[in-house]
């Protein structure tokens, strides 16, 4: 699924615009733990988050993951948004929960992106 | 061991500033890939990196992070000046964790992160010397390693 | 609009979703009103209504506490996180259903809403 065609599907503004046009997505990735999107993230994946900070941002340039989806409608601070320009990651807002959002782009064949597997014993 | 390093970078990490953490882990992130070290190899250095310096604005005064890029390994050290870890197998048990409601509201502060860095890194070793600080050791393989990164 | 039919229980949440029921089986029959996605214990304070279904990958024994005084109708945890026996039995103690399943917060999330929950 294109970026573009998640973003419509939850209804979503755009907060920072993709740099580079046509993003083809791997999957989507819902959590608000930064760690848990370090750990488990695929690249490529959408992050959906309730998390409005640059840590957000930096997250996903870290991890690869060319957009995140902010929920709820949430304030999104001017710290976060120059993060984003500067880190080249695409920020969306949509007024949907994350439930509804997750539920909406699973319905429309949009990918788990976290990959398997657990913490060391 | 014997390798000379080929490229040396030093990022200064600030305790408290919040707004400023995971500023030194990009860094370490372009300075890796601009030395042409492989993709695999910089995504699981910049995941612990991330992890460790968050531990240090979490967690302590002030810290950096030394990053020395071999020909088969790049080898990371984090410091910090700071409380230090009073039990460091406790520190290391998934979920445990004696970050602040501040950290948890930015989605850190879980209990994740030693654990995250551990499973990102090839050799890890944690020194801490309470009261003082805590200097973290961590050795990734280029190009192949423990694939955690994938 | 769903179709009018059975309100979704806890118990056919379990069924559909092929989740493990770790603590408050006896309370399974709650219907479930709504849901909600998060990892933050705040949030969930500030956003649960009760007889929401919480999907989260936090284990500790505070999420059940934050869901008792929501008055949730079960929390899901995600991605084959496992809550330790503190947790289990707060659950039992509150009278929270705890399931858990290996599937990442997201694909649950899409199958119960699947399900009609909204």
């Amino acid at each position: 699924m294109t970026l573009a065609r998640a973003i419509e599907i939850v209804k979503a503004d755009t907060i920072v615009a993709p740099p580079n046009g046509q993003v083809e997505l791997s999957g989507c990735f819902a959590a608000d733990l930064m760690s848990d999107v370090l750990a488990f993230a695929r690249s490529g994946a959408l992050l959906i988050t309730g998390l409005t900070s640059d840590q957000t941002v930096r997250t996903a340039m870290i991890k690869h993951l060319p957009a995140v989806l902010i929920i709820e409608g949430k304030d999104v601070g001017v710290e976060m948004v120059e993060a984003a320009r500067e880190q080249e990651i695409a920020v969306f807002r949509t007024p949907l929960s994350k439930f509804e959002a997750c539920g909406l782009l699973m319905q429309a064949g949009l990918r788990a992106a976290r990959r398997s597997g657990a913490y060391p014993a | 061991m014997d390798e000379r390093s080929i490229g040396h970078f030093e990022f200064p990490i600030l305790g408290r500033a919040y707004f400023l953490g995971g500023r030194a882990s990009t860094s370490v992130k372009k300075a890796l890939r601009e030395a042409g070290v492989d993709d695999d190899t910089v995504q699981r250095v910049a995941v612990a990196c991330y992890e460790a310096e968050m531990n240090v604005v979490l967690h302590a005064r002030s810290g950096y992070v030394s990053v020395d890029v071999y020909p088969s390994r790049v080898d990371v050290a984090i410091s910090d000046h700071g409380p230090g870890i009073a039990d460091v197998t406790k520190a290391m048990t998934p979920g445990w964790s004696s970050a602040s409601d501040e950290a948890r509201a930015l989605g850190f502060g879980a209990g994740m992160g030693l654990p995250n860095i551990k499973q990102q890194s090839d050799l890890m070793s944690l020194e801490s010397e309470p009261g003082q600080g805590v200097v973290l050791r961590l050795t990734f393989y280029r190009g192949g390693g423990n694939g955690a990164g994938s | 609009m769903a179709p009018d039919r059975d309100e979704t229980t806890v118990r056919h949440m379990a069924e559909a979703l092929g989740l493990t029921v770790l603590a408050g089986s006896a309370c399974l029959d709650r219907p479930i009103h709504g849901a909600l996605v998060s990892d933050l214990l705040s949030y969930v304070m500030a956003s649960g209504r009760a007889g929401d279904v919480w999907i989260t990958i936090q284990t500790h024994a505070n999420t059940v506490a934050v869901a008792a005084l929501a008055s949730l109708a079960a929390i899901v945890v995600a991605a084959g996180f496992e809550p330790g026996d503190d947790t289990l039995s707060r659950a039992e103690e509150e009278e929270i259903p705890l399931l858990m399943s290996s599937q990442p917060a997201y694909v649950l999330a899409g199958r119960l809403f699947e399900l009609g929950v909204r």
